[in-house]
Formats: C-alpha cells, sequence, structure tokens
C-alpha cells in the first residue's frame, strides 16, 4: 500500500502546524494515504546555510533514515525540497553509500504543487469556469531556482480557481534566508517591504507562497501593505472542500 | 620609494582619507547598509539603475540565438584557462615583450604601487590621467600617487564624479550610480569654478572641457585592462566615453594594471569574452571602443604612447588556485551579478567593507565573496552573511559562477576560524543537538514553547500546540481515504552535464547568418546613436561626406590616409581645409594641436562588424589615433567588401600581427554616468558617420 509521508518541515511543525494540517486534508482528499513519520525532525538547512556543515550532515543522514521506509515524500516548502534533493547529495558526496541513500531519497521526494501536477491533481474538485481572485504568486528562491519549479504552483492555483496577476519581479528574494534574517535585520526587512509593496501594486490582495519561510518573513509586512499573505497548502485546502 | 606609503598590503584596508560612510567606517556591512537603507533617495536611485542594467542585459543575451550555449563555453575556457594560469601569463609576457611593451609582476599592493610610481617617476611625470580601475582601486593607487606628488585626475565621467565627491565607486561599472544631478553639479561647480547648470548635457560637457586638458597635459595615462590575449600580449580595453582611447593614446607613457587572472589564451577565447563582457554589463553588443593595445607607438606610426607598461597584479590571486574558491577567479567583473542582487539593491554598493576600513572596490556577490578571499576573512567576516542565498547572481553570471556555493563556503570557514561569535555557534550546536535527536527535539520544544512570551517581538513565536502533537491525537480522526497509487514514483533532478574534458574548447562557432549583413550593421550602429549612409560607389560615397562636412559648416578637417581617402579634398568653395598626418611628420607635438582644434576627423576600416555595427580602425604609417578621436565629429568612409558577419567571423579571418593600437568603434562616444542618462560625446565624438559603398 503506497502511503505518502509527509514532511511538514520544522518550522510548520513548531511554527504554523495549520499548514500541516491542511497539507494532510489536501492530500488526504486528492486520495492519498499520508503518514507523519515521528522521528523527523528538521533537514538541516539553517545549519548549512549558515556554515555548520557538520550539524547539517547529521541532520541530512537523520532525515534520510527517517524517510528510507517510504516510497513518496511531499513537503509543503521548495526550500527544504532544495535541501534534500540538491544539497544532500552535494553535502554527501565524498561517502559513497551515504551519497547514494541521498540520491534515493532525492528521486522520491516532491514539493506539494509538483506532486499534484504530476499525479494530475488527485481527485481533488476543478474549480468552476469563474474564477476567483485575483492572486498573486512569489517565487521562493529554491524553488525556482534549484528545482525550477515556477508553473506548478500557478498551475494549481488556477485549478483551484484563482486568477494569479504577476508581480514585477516575482522571483526577487523576500528577504528571509534563514539566518540572513537574523543577521541582517534591517537589510532582511526592507527587502521584505520591496517584496510587499510589489504584491501590493498587483491589486491582488492575496500573496500566496510554497514556502513557510518566506511566509513567516512576509506576513510579518502584510498588514502595512495591506495584503494577506497565504499558504499555497492552506489556499488549495480551503478551495477544494 | 616615496613616502607614506610603506606599509604593507594590510594598511591598504585599514586606512585612507575618505570619511562618513563614503570613507572609514566601524561596523561594517550591516551598520553601513542601515545608513543606505534611511537614504531614501539613494535606494531609488540604486534601485532604478540596477533595473535598467538587468533589463537591459536580459534583452542583449536574448537577441543572442545561443546564448546559453556561449556562457557554457566560456566557463569552460575559464576553468580551462586558470588550470594553465602559469604558463599563459609567461606566454602573455613572451608576447607582449616581443611586441614592445615592459611586462611587470607584482606580488601585492605594495608591489605594484612601487612599480608604478618608480615609472611615473623615472618619466618625470606630474599629472596622471586614469582611466576607470577597479584594479587600481584595489590598490589604492590614487593616494600613493598624491604622496608621491603625482596628481592623479580620474577621467571616467562617473569616477571623477567620485573622486572629485571623496568617495569610493559605489558600482563595478556604474561607479556615481548613487549620486543625482544636482550633486554632481555642486561638485563640478566646487572643481571649475564655473558656474554649471543641474542639466546633464551642460554637465558632460564640462567635463568634456575640463578632462581634455588632462588628456593633453598628463605625462602618464593610467588603465586597468579588461583581458589580456596571450598570444598576442595585447591588452584590451572598453570603454564607452572614449576616456580609456585618450589615456592610452595622448600621454607619453601607458600603464596598465590587471590583475593575474585576466588572460585569455587566444583571440578564439578573448572573442567568447568580449561577446558576453559588454552584454552582460550594460546589455550593449560591445562597449562603444574597445581598444586593442599591442606595444608602444611603432616605427611609422603617427602617435601613440613612447612606452607601454603592464602590471599583473597577483595581490593574493594565485593563493585561491587550485582551491575550492578558484572557480571566483572565472570573474571578468561585468557587474551583471550586482544589478540583480536583492541585497546589493537594498545596501548600496558602499555596504561591502571591513570592520573598521573602507568600501571594497568589489560591492554585490562578487564582491562578498571575493572582498573576504583577498583581504581578509575577519576584517570582512560579515561580507559572506551579506546574502540570502537567493542565486540570482548564479543564474545572470557569463561565466555562471556558482556564488552561492562560495558564500556558504565562507561561512563554513567563518565557523571553522571561530569568527561566528560564541552566542551564534553554541546555540546552533545546541540546536542541531536537539534536533539530531527526536526525544531532545521534543523537550526541547517543548520548552520554547514555554519561553514564547519571552519571545523577542520580530521572532517568530512557537505554536500552542505543534503539529506532531496535533497530528497524534487526531490521526485516527483523520481517516485515510480509499488509497489512490500514485504507482512507481521517480522524481530525478536534470542530470549534470558530464565533466568537461580538460583543456581549451574548440573556438566558437558563429552561428549568426544575416539576409542582409549591410542593413544589419545599418541597424546595430543605429541603435546605437550612429549614422550610416549607403552609397552606390566610391566617388558617391566622398561626395556625401564632403555634402555632410559642408552642412556642420567645418573649419579644419583631419584625416587619415590611403585609399579610399587619398585625394579626397574641398571644393574650392565648400570653406574648409583639410590636414594629414604627413603634413605634420617630425612633429607630432603640431598633429595633435591640429586634431585637437579639428572640427571633424576622416577615416576608414580596415573591417566592418555586421552583428553590432563596429568599424574596425587601427594605427599605422599614415593613420593616426587622434583623428577618429579628437574631433567632435567622426566620418568614416568604408568599402562593403570589408564587411564581417561578427567579431568571431572577423577574427577568424584576420591575419598578421597587430598593430600598436586597433580599436573597435560601436558608436559616438557616450556616457550613462549621470543619473543613468545617455549623453553623447563625452571625451570621443559625439557624432559618427559611416559612409558605405560597395
Amino acid at each position: 500500500m503506497p502511503t505518502l509521508a509527509l514532511l511538514p518541515t520544522c518550522l510548520v511543525d513548531q511554527v504554523l502546524p495549520e499548514i500541516g494540517v491542511a497539507t494532510v486534508k489536501l492530500l488526504r482528499r486528492a486520495g492519498y494515504a499520508v503518514d507523519f513519520p515521528a522521528g523527523q525532525t528538521c533537514c538541516g538547512q539553517p545549519f548549512f546555510n549558515a556554515g555548520y556543515r557538520a550539524e547539517a550532515v547529521r541532520l541530512a543522514k537523520r532525515t534520510i533514515v527517517v524517510f528510507e521506509p517510504y516510497e513518496t515524500v511531499v513537503l509543503p516548502s521548495g526550500s527544504c525540497a532544495a535541501m534534500i534533493r540538491v544539497e544532500y547529495p552535494h553535502l554527501l558526496h565524498d561517502d559513497p553509500e551515504w551519497r547514494a541513500r541521498a540520491e534515493a531519497l532525492d528521486a522520491k521526494t516532491f514539493e506539494l504543487s509538483e506532486f499534484l501536477v504530476r499525479f494530475e491533481w488527485g481527485a481533488l474538485p476543478r474549480a468552476a469556469d469563474n474564477p476567483e481572485g485575483p492572486a498573486t504568486y512569489h517565487d521562493s528562491c529554491h524553488m525556482c531556482r534549484l528545482l525550477g519549479l515556477r508553473e506548478q504552483p500557478r498551475r494549481v492555483l488556477e485549478m483551484a480557481g484563482l486568477a494569479v496577476t504577476e508581480m514585477d519581479e516575482p522571483d526577487r528574494c523576500c528577504g528571509f534566508g534563514g539566518t540572513f534574517s537574523l543577521k541582517m535585520p534591517e537589510v532582511s526587512a526592507a527587502m521584505a517591504r520591496e517584496k510587499l509593496r510589489q504584491a501590493a501594486a498587483t491589486g491582488a490582495g492575496l500573496l500566496v507562497t510554497a514556502d513557510p519561510g518566506c511566509l513567516v518573513q512576509m506576513r510579518r509586512f502584510a498588514d502595512e501593505a495591506g495584503v494577506r499573505v497565504e499558504h499555497l497548502a492552506a489556499v488549495l485546502e480551503e478551495r477544494t472542500r | 620609494m616615496s613616502g607614506g606609503i610603506e606599509s604593507g598590503q594590510k594598511s591598504d584596508q585599514e586606512s585612507g582619507p575618505k570619511s562618513g560612510l563614503k570613507g572609514d567606517h566601524k561596523g561594517g556591512f550591516r551598520a553601513a547598509a542601515r545608513i543606505a537603507i534611511e537614504d531614501v533617495k539613494l535606494g531609488r536611485s540604486v534601485e532604478a539603475a540596477t533595473g535598467r542594467f538587468r533589463d537591459a542585459r536580459e534583452a542583449a543575451l536574448a537577441e543572442l540565438p545561443d546564448a546559453d550555449t556561449l556562457r557554457d563555453h566560456f566557463k569552460r575556457i575559464r576553468a580551462a584557462t586558470l588550470a594553465d594560469l602559469p604558463a599563459y601569463l609567461e606566454t602573455f609576457k613572451a608576447n607582449a615583450t616581443t611586441a614592445g611593451a615592459q611586462v611587470h609582476f607584482a606580488r601585492d599592493a605594495a608591489d605594484a604601487r612601487e612599480l608604478i610610481l618608480e615609472i611615473a617617476g623615472s618619466h618625470g611625470a606630474a599629472l596622471a590621467a586614469k582611466s576607470k580601475s577597479m584594479t587600481t582601486e584595489e590598490i589604492r593607487l590614487n593616494e600613493a600617487l598624491e604622496a608621491a606628488g603625482v596628481r592623479p585626475v580620474e577621467t571616467d565621467l562617473g569616477e571623477w564624479i567620485v573622486q572629485l565627491a571623496g568617495e569610493a565607486p559605489a558600482h563595478i561599472i556604474a561607479p556615481a550610480i548613487h549620486k543625482t544631478k544636482e550633486q554632481v553639479a555642486g561638485l563640478f561647480v566646487a572643481e571649475s569654478g564655473e558656474d554649471v547648470p543641474a542639466e546633464i548635457p551642460a554637465l558632460t560637457a564640462l567635463a568634456r572641457r575640463r578632462l581634455r586638458e588632462t588628456f593633453l597635459r598628463a605625462g602618464i595615462g593610467i588603465s586597468g585592462g579588461n583581458l589580456a590575449v596571450a598570444e598576442t600580449g595585447s591588452v584590451v580595453l572598453v570603454t564607452n566615453e572614449g576616456n580609456g582611447r585618450m589615456v592610452t593614446s595622448l600621454p607619453p607613457v601607458h600603464v596598465a594594471v590587471l590583475g593575474i587572472e585576466k588572460i585569455a589564451p587566444t583571440w578564439a577565447e578573448a572573442a567568447a569574452w568580449l561577446s558576453l563582457l559588454a552584454r552582460s554589463a550594460t546589455g550593449q553588443p560591445l562597449s562603444i571602443y574597445t581598444s586593442v593595445i599591442t606595444g608602444p607607438k611603432q616605427p611609422g606610426d603617427v602617435d601613440g604612447p613612447e612606452a607601454v607598461h603592464i602590471v599583473l597584479l597577483d595581490n593574493g590571486r594565485s593563493r585561491l588556485l587550485g582551491t575550492k574558491y578558484e572557480e571566483v577567479l572565472q570573474c571578468i567583473r561585468c557587474g551583471a551579478c550586482l544589478n540583480v542582487c536583492p541585497v546589493y539593491r537594498t545596501a548600496g554598493g558602499h555596504a561591502y567593507r571591513g570592520e573598521t576600513g573602507p568600501p571594497s572596490p568589489y560591492s554585490g556577490p562578487i564582491g562578498a565573496v571575493v572582498t573576504p578571499l583577498l583581504f581578509g576573512l575577519e576584517e570582512h567576516k560579515q561580507l559572506p552573511q551579506a546574502s540570502s542565498l537567493c542565486g540570482a547572481c548564479r543564474d545572470v553570471c557569463p561565466a555562471r559562477i556558482d556564488l552561492p556555493r562560495m558564500l556558504v563556503e565562507l561561512r563554513n570557514d567563518t565557523v571553522a576560524a571561530g569568527l561566528d561569535g560564541t552566542a551564534a555557534s553554541t546555540l546552533a550546536r545546541l540546536a542541531a543537538g536537539a534536533l539530531g535527536s527526536g526525544r531532545n527535539f521534543e523537550f526541547a520544544a517543548r520548552l520554547a514553547r514555554f519561553g514564547r512570551r519571552f519571545a523577542g517581538g520580530d521572532l517568530p513565536r512557537p505554536a500552542a500546540k505543534s503539529f506532531r502533537e496535533t497530528w497524534r491525537e487526531a490521526e485516527t480522526n483523520l481517516p485515510n481515504p480509499p488509497v489512490a497509487d500514485p504507482g512507481p514514483v521517480s522524481n530525478p533532478l536534470p542530470e549534470p552535464p558530464p565533466a568537461a574534458p580538460a583543456g581549451l574548447p574548440e573556438p566558437w562557432r558563429s552561428r549568426r547568418q544575416f539576409a542582409e549583413p549591410a542593413r544589419r550593421f545599418r541597424e546595430a550602429l543605429e541603435k546605437a546613436h550612429g549614422e550610416v549612409i549607403l552609397t552606390e560607389s566610391a566617388a558617391e560615397a566622398l561626395a556625401e561626406a564632403r555634402r555632410v562636412l559642408r552642412e556642420i559648416g567645418v573649419m579644419t578637417v583631419v584625416a587619415d590616409e590611403g585609399e579610399p581617402l587619398d585625394g579626397f579634398a574641398p571644393a574650392p568653395d565648400d570653406g574648409w581645409r583639410i590636414a594629414r598626418p604627413g603634413d605634420h611628420a617630425g612633429d607630432p607635438e603640431g598633429w595633435r594641436a591640429v586634431c585637437a582644434r579639428a572640427d571633424a576627423g576622416l577615416t576608414s576600416a580596415e573591417a566592418l562588424l555586421a552583428e553590432t555595427g563596429s568599424l574596425v580602425v587601427s594605427s599605422g604609417p599614415g593613420r593616426s589615433r587622434l583623428v577618429s578621436l579628437l574631433p567632435p565629429i567622426h566620418i568614416a568612409v568604408v568599402p562593403l567588401d570589408r564587411l564581417a558577419t561578427d567579431l568571431f567571423t572577423w577574427l577568424e579571418g584576420r591575419t598578421g600581427p597587430w598593430p600598436a593600437n586597433t580599436v573597435l568603434v560601436s558608436g559616438p562616444s557616450k556616457t550613462a554616468d549621470i543619473e543613468q542618462t545617455l549623453s553623447v560625446g563625452v571625451h570621443g565624438p559625439a557624432r559618427l558617420v559611416v559612409v558605405l559603398f560597395p
């Protein structure tokens, strides 16, 4: 019996549990069995990006082991997906055994919108002919640049009945960058304000992202920009009930 | 060595006369960025300027039939060149020496300064005309020259502006990106004592007038170099204003300063380099002037410097060869990564600096990598952190340098060297310990939730109930549906390209084909604000040239010798006179004065490049560098059988040794250094008229 293993990410687990719940509901509604491997903690990306390589390797190995029994892994996070798919094989490159295990995880891991598009939306109801919206979509950096996932999130939004109207620079970084937002808070905040300014300028009241990190960052400035910021999973779950 | 610069390389980043955000400033990147962010006007000009560069680059690369393949090819060229760098440097030295240049290797900044001061001293130079060079910024040359009694004058408009302001360049290719025209007018009034309005044409005209005196009086010309070609010992310098041509043609001695990594083994590699450089930098197919300098004035040449010195600067570069950072030496300093970097666009160029010293000449993503590598990680420990690792830089780099990877490596080095701070590293290790074991994680998470009421305002607060707690409680209530089977799943990422074979790739074969090359030439040149007149015969072409001269109302015309211009003369009622280099044989000063006063210059060209709308003009007997440079109008009369498709095809067909000076002219002199607004004729001719005949 194939069961999807959910990797909600540590940020969703501890800070944004509603996104994890929405992802589970959505995937079950699409017809898939979902499991949450309880041994998971963090993919290691914050450590990798901050220069704590040994710690990142340790968490990478832990994540590989936890998800090894499953056939398919789905994440509601483009950047954690990129960490697993692109950086694990690099990090473990010099150890043939671990590298092979990392590559095996890479090959069965999907970002949420990528999974939904790849398996044709599952059993989810298609939206009515009259699209609601519009929404604007923020491309998170690693999802679009390292995984090349630009079209998929837009497609699922449209399937859910949301017209997507584009910002000037949909793939301009929101300034989160993990520890970057702690080390360079002023630059990080200015970057987020620019992102929200562009989002507000589209006239769409809803800004959607597929990354919990970007969500946390952009929400801090959402009120002053008059824009609502939501995660892709929450938006899709709400519109496919 | 003269006084004031006794200290070694370390002092380079430690002291300087500059003050405020522009000069020395404590607190490093974060503190300087904070000041920049508060300056709303600065932010807007940087944002607008970089946005224009970014869009222009994208359009220029999209116009190429195979830009991505060319970039892959160029990456291989750069990697293969660095793999064999010492050999190429030796080849370069041998060939440049044969051409009459003197090549010097400078171990570090102090060494380079000493060499250049010696050269200036031996020629008795009191005034140095400089064209924009980040490498001379790197070695703090201007301060050393001043201390030695040689007055350096920057002649690139943007660089002159920041020199007058006592600041450092804020962008690799647009030094005054942060200045408004009002600020520039204030600086110019103070410099010249003249009353000049805050209007860009008036400001440009003032710069032309003031700096023209510098070019004519300077005892030494100092330039950088965009690349050096080993097989012919040539230095290539690209500029838009024409100041690079002035600096390398007018003073009696020319010194070019380049990093040792700027080597192209042969012209095949140089052509790929030049095809990407200007497109990536400003979105131009080629810069207005691409000067190829192969040794000093040759016997029989009309003009040019008597001596050419080439200083190849190491200053920490060779230390990177063979390390995980070697790739950073593939950089050609186009600045494309700055223009797409959201951190640079927010913080500005002056934020890229050490904990105590002045700004690094290298800013943006490339600066964040190269500055700590060349000038020390401890002093510049904030720079590797000055990135959200978004990866936009990697996407636009002509050499596809993986800057985010190197930023992460530098962060690894920061942690390993104990420079990340005790609090940060303790926290990181504790957190990794907690996350490394499921039980510790649950405990730590519960602790964090307990402490959430104390959390700082901006940190994300833990939820009252974590997802895993919700899952445990509700999992049985949320039944899995009848299972849909995703089937056999495989989601591999695209395979990376196989490792390239060692050695230089086969020369790039141009895939350009123009149904009507003459028309393409015309369109390309007109896009750069040049003028093209197509005629039916040589006689008609010369008649057209005469008509243009009459229309302008010129008094004096200077013209090269040789076909098709031999015998070209005014009709009795034309009202102008013509001078040729032969009329002033043995009197270079007299010839220079004539050219400086002339109203128009008339040349032919040895080749035309259709793709880029370029003329190839070389020095030689009867052909003066100044004819196409000093007068306000340049008219070229050229037969169409010299039309080549592009740089690659022209170079493939080119034979014979290189003259001392060859310049590819791709439009009238221009600048956009003040508020990114186009202004023509800043140093070179404001008008370029090309008359073609079959």
